[in-house]
């Protein structure tokens, strides 16, 4: 998730000269390609399964103690429980599915949260250069500085574990990179020339921020969003690991790969099946993501 | 999380131990017999020596200060370095380790002869004077030691000679040698004065302080002057190497990979790997119990029929054959079978869930329970987990709340003060050689920790307490487990279990009932 | 240029500062720290005693202020577990940590470079796929998830390095890849990205239809075109790093910070915590500053952008 707010750093300026040629290149739907198509598919079968699943499901917290760490069907298992069971006789795909929902909810509040605090805080650093703009810098640069870990482990004192506090300590990192991004690109973009232009002509600044800046950067953003979707979920499964994470009662597919690590050794199922459930909306996002990474066909043709 | 993180905070298992009970009838006769004397001497096992090994623990140590140790981890390596003057058996027996004579002359004072012609791994002389210097230690407010307290009822120490002297005490206490077994490491006074000896330890131990790699290692050599018949066995490495290794399923991959040959806290899941992997699993009980802790001060917990349903709802039989690899026995009360006090003819609670609703009934619950339960991230979250389902399948609807170890064990959050604070806790205690401490803090009206208060309890508690008969104790000890099984303070669990893994190739190795991972071996 | 640099000291010593207020205040916040030291079985006499002895009885001000000016001395105060010097007991381990950081990050461009650049000219498909898969998984797969399977697949099946610990390079290997893995992916992702853009850019065209001399050219804008964000990458994988260490190391019984924080967290021992987010937050700030030194070095256009404002 700290990665992407590099992800334009020198594309920026690539971004300038690209919006002045084509003045608004916007995602087009019909550049995707079966890839693209492929995550689309991915992620509103997550959706659905987020949605309906749990009603469909047996109770995922249904413990049967003597049919512990039963293996998935094609792997000795039975059909009462196709995917196997966890150290508490628990049904897999019943978790799987529920935690399919909480897992999502979390990477989506996280993100949306994310990109409208950054994106605002962007715009508002790159069209007030100055004061306003260095004291936003600065808060960037402590946060930086400040190890995840740290604001972690601080929060989870300071706030019951559970949703809330993931959310906190995941915003309080999700948030900089769109800063950084979304500053630079307006910084570059208001010098831009058709914005400019419409400057020139009197043009208020809400109007240039909407009709210009936004649908110059939603490309950018959607780009860090899909990536950031994808890294909350793997940020919870290590806040899971250290005991950070959600309660105890929480089903997320980050916390069972957590807790069925131990029993790597004599059950791989346990920690497998959340572990591919992962790398599938993992995928979904990516690919979503490099769709809207090869938006702007104007530039290219 | 759990194993990965460091054990620390749970660990601090105040002990003290009614060794009393060893002590034949009485006051005073003492000297206990040297145990295993002839069974086995260095000698016998030198053959199996090795030339190193390595153990790998849990956590690191914070201090190798024994007076400031209070993890097993940190007590294997200072047990491995220091002596104190007394040890347990695996069956709770009291033995003596650098004292010739333990004595109790009245009720209130301890003769102590020391061995003779013990040195330190330094040359230093094991005088009087060592043993003096380290209850200073330990009591001095500088050193600013969790236990002091619980020396505090020595008044002073009178040298009576070289080897030779006495304790008075300013009450009773008859607990006092668990405190000196677990605690009272004895120090090298002159060493110890100008170097230290928290870093670089001198003791007269079986094995010699080599080097410490700051989060890695702790590399120690074999004493070859350590005294020959030790209750603590005969050496079995030349060398030996502790490593610190968070992760469970890491410890257990270094064994299978040869990266250690004695691992510490296996996962139960995970002895199946080791076997198939040709090595050893070794499963030796632990002087410590798992419970619940349930109040008895607030509602709805006041009815012991309450508490009794609660205890009858939980299959613990069950709960250990899934969960614990059948390790561990369930429990009547808080005495496990190395505990003074312990009565074998104390049925534990059956599992009855039928019953256990029917007394929720009577007691005018009727429609359930909503109940919190916290367990430390240090403890086992599935044990938990099990147990609040076995509850809910009787009415009572748990929420398990896992916490930060420095939050579980904030004072209010034990007493119940804190807002968040669960009325059911899930509590491991070890050892428990001598319940004294545990029953004190917890289970008494005066304890820091207390959510209970029984006048009958009270009054078994305070005998138990300062009563100076061993045999009398142990009695008290008896009636005090029927009274607190009958009027349940706990959902009981079961006896503690810790699980090692051991080369196929190492020597023959003597795990302890007090959880030191000593390089040593007791012989059969 | 002395002043610009002088400016950039004291904005960074101020980055720093603030970021360890914010963790002094945060840590002190969340609840009393004496409560971790001290274990149930203490009488309240000696909870007082410990309370003055680590200076806990004065008001949070107070406390604050003499820590301020301590840490401005260079000094950090005592361990409350270990009774060492909190800042030696950081500095001592930080060396592993280092090595540990830097290797992952040099796995992390041997992966992404390479093949982001093959990928990014979307010539070879094989290529494409296989960034693709490198990029799902790392992003997928939790550090302590693969840390183990390395550990079960390289140590105990195969027995070609060891399980854990330290012992020569070869025991670096396997920790450095489980945490090289995601940022390999992330960067992976980026490079592929920015060479993709250059290979439609007009001056590329016109550098492929002039024929040989013309593919140097090709050659060197897309090297630079894949080195940029790498080295903005450089400068903000710091945090992760860290992060990612924590876990990596306790996986690995790899004797670094990460390590020794998450040990000083669990029992408060705040002066050891202190001393980690001083060092951490130093090494960040450096590690941002030097990337930013690079890039401009490495970009003319960055370099007249810095000095028209654009960038800073």
């Amino acid at each position: 998730m700290m990665a992407s707010r590099m992800l334009t750093m020198p594309g920026a300026f690539r971004q300038s000269e690209a919006s002045q040629r084509v003045s608004r290149g916007r995602w087009n739907p019909r550049s995707a390609t079966p890839a693209a198509w492929l995550g689309v598919g991915i992620v509103i079968a997550l959706a659905l399964i987020a949605a309906i699943g749990p009603m469909l499901t047996g109770d995922p917290d249904k413990q049967v103690l003597r049919d512990r760490l039963l293996p998935p069907v094609f792997f000795g298992g039975t059909w009462d429980h196709p995917l196997g069971t966890d150290q508490l006789g628990r049904d897999l795909l019943a978790r799987a599915v529920v935690g399919c929902r909480l897992t999502l909810l979390l990477s989506l509040a996280v993100t949306v949260a994310s990109t409208v605090m950054g994106s605002l805080l962007g715009l508002i650093g790159g069209l007030r250069p100055g004061r306003i703009d260095g004291a936003l810098r600065f808060l960037v640069d402590v946060q930086i500085a400040l190890p995840v870990i740290v604001i972690a482990i601080a929060a989870s004192v300071l706030f019951a574990p559970g949703f809330v506090l993931v959310f906190l300590v995941l915003l309080s990192t999700g948030w900089i990179s769109y800063q950084r991004v979304v500053r630079l690109q307006t910084r570059s973009l208001s010098q831009a020339q058709f914005v400019e232009a419409s400057r020139s002509i009197g043009a208020g600044e809400g109007w240039i921020v909407r009709r210009h800046l936004l649908p110059n950067l939603a490309g950018t953003i959607a780009v860090l969003a899909t990536q950031q979707m994808a890294a909350v979920i793997l940020f919870e499964a290590a806040l899971s690991y250290l005991g950070l994470g959600m309660p105890a009662d929480a089903i997320t597919w980050g916390r069972m790969v957590a807790d069925g690590r131990e029993s790597m050794l004599n059950a791989w199922w346990v920690s497998v099946i959340p572990g591919l459930c992962i790398a599938l909306a993992v995928l979904g996002f990516n690919l979503i993501g490099e769709w809207f990474g090869t938006r702007r066909p104007g530039v290219a043709s | 999380m759990r194993e990965h993180r460091i054990r620390t905070i749970d660990d601090w298992n105040l002990t003290r131990r009614a060794l009393l009970a060893s002590l034949g009838v009485g006051l005073g006769t003492v000297a206990l017999p040297h145990p295993h004397a002839g069974a086995q001497s260095p000698e016998a096992t030198a053959g199996a020596r090795a030339e190193s090994l390595t153990i790998d623990l849990s956590s690191e140590p914070d201090t190798l200060d024994p007076a400031l140790t209070y993890t097993p981890a940190g007590w294997s390596v200072v047990h491995s370095v220091y002596d104190s003057l007394l040890q347990y058996d695996n069956d709770g027996n009291l033995e003596l380790l650098l004292a010739e004579s333990w004595e109790w002359t009245t009720p209130t004072t301890i003769q102590v002869k020391l061995r003779p012609d013990i040195t330190f791994h330094n040359g230093e002389p094991l005088t009087s004077n060592a043993v003096q210097f380290s209850l200073a230690h330990i009591t001095a407010e500088e050193t600013a030691s969790q236990v002091s307290a619980n020396f505090a009822v020595i008044e002073s120490f009178n040298e009576i000679d070289d080897l030779t002297f006495e304790l008075v005490l300013s009450q009773p206490a008859p607990w006092l040698p668990a405190q000196v077994a677990a605690w009272l490491a004895i120090l090298p006074p002159e060493y110890a004065t100008s170097n230290d000896f928290a870093r670089n330890p001198i003791g007269t131990g079986p094995y010699k302080f080599e080097e410490w790699r700051s989060g890695e290692s702790i590399a120690l050599s074999i004493n070859d002057d350590y005294f020959a018949g030790s209750p603590k066995g005969a050496q079995i490495a030349d060398a030996v190497t502790y490593r610190f290794v968070p992760d469970a399923t890491t410890r257990v991959a270094d064994l299978l990979s040869g990266s250690a040959q004695l691992v510490q806290g296996v996962p139960i899941d995970q002895t199946g790997s080791i076997e198939d992997g040709g090595q050893m699993v070794i499963a030796q009980p632990v002087s410590g119990t798992a419970f619940v802790r349930v109040p008895n001060t607030v509602e709805p917990f006041i009815d012991p029929q309450v508490r009794i349903a609660l205890n009858m709802a939980v299959d613990v039989e069950g709960i250990v054959e899934a969960l614990d690899g059948g390790y561990g026995t369930r429990q009547a009360n808080l005495f496990v079978p190395s505990s003074i006090g312990y009565d074998p003819d104390i049925a534990p609670y059956a599992y009855d869930p039928e019953m256990a609703r029917e007394l929720l009934e009577s007691a005018g619950y009727a429609d359930g329970l909503s109940l919190k339960m916290d367990v430390s991230a240090l403890e086992r979250l599935d044990i938990a987990q099990a147990i609040a389902a076995q509850l809910g399948e009787v009415g009572v609807d748990v929420a398990v709340t896992q916490k930060e170890p420095a939050l579980f064990n904030a004072p209010d959050q034990w007493t119940g003060v804190a807002e968040d604070a669960a009325e059911l806790r899930v509590i491991t205690w070890r050892p428990l050689f001598d319940p004294y401490t545990l029953l004190s803090l917890m289970f008494s009206n005066t304890g820091f920790l207390s959510r209970f208060d029984d006048p009958t309890i009270q009054g078994l508690i305070d005998a138990f307490s300062t009563e100076s008969d061993p045999e009398s104790r142990s009695a008290i000890g008896r009636e005090l487990g029927k009274e607190m099984h009958d009027n349940p303070a706990a959902i009981y669990l079961y006896d503690l279990t810790a699980i090692y893994g051991l080369a196929a190739d190492a020597p023959p190795w003597s795990p302890r009932a007090d959880e030191y991972v000593i390089a040593t071996y007791r012989g059969e | 240029m002395a002043r610009a640099l002088a400016t950039r000291l004291i904005y960074t010593m101020l980055v720093v500062l603030t970021a360890m207020s914010v963790v002094f205040l945060l840590l002190h916040l969340s609840g009393d720290p004496a409560d971790a030291l001290i274990p149930p079985g203490s009488n309240p006499d000696d909870v007082a005693a410990l309370r003055a002895k680590f200076g806990l009885d004065k008001s949070l001000p107070e406390q604050y202020l003499d820590y301020m000016r301590n840490a401005a001395r260079g000094d950090f105060g005592d361990s409350w577990r270990s009774g060492q010097p909190a800042m030696h007991l950081v500095l001592e381990r930080l060396g592993a940590t280092l090595l540990l950081a830097m290797t992952a990050f040099l796995i992390a461009l041997a992966v992404a470079l390479p093949l982001g650049v093959v990928a990014g000219t979307g010539r070879y498909r094989l290529a494409g796929w296989l960034a693709s898969g490198v990029g799902v998984l790392g992003q997928a797969l939790p550090a302590f998830w693969l840390g183990t399977v390395l550990i079960l697949f390289f140590s105990v099946r195969l027995g070609w390095m060891p399980s854990s610990g330290r012992e020569g390079f070869r025991s670096l290997l396997l920790p450095a890849v489980a945490l090289a893995a995601f940022p390999a992916a992330t960067l992976l992702r980026l490079v592929r990205v920015s060479v993709a853009d250059v290979m439609g850019a007009d001056y590329i065209r016109t550098a492929n239809a002039k024929g040989l001399p013309g593919r140097l050219v090709l050659w060197r804008h897309i090297a630079r075109n894949a080195m940029l964000p790498a080295i903005a990458y450089a400068g903000v994988v710091g945090g992760f790093l860290v992060a990612g260490a924590v876990v990596v190391e306790s996986v690995f019984a790899w004797p670094g910070i990460g390590q020794l924080a998450l040990q000083s967290v669990a029992s408060r021992d705040l002066p050891v915590i202190q001393a980690f987010v001083a060092v951490v937050a130093v090494l960040i700030v450096l590690a941002n500053l030097l990337s930013e030194l690079v890039a401009l070095l490495a970009d003319p256009r960055l370099r007249e952008a810095s000095a028209s404002g654009a960038v800073r």
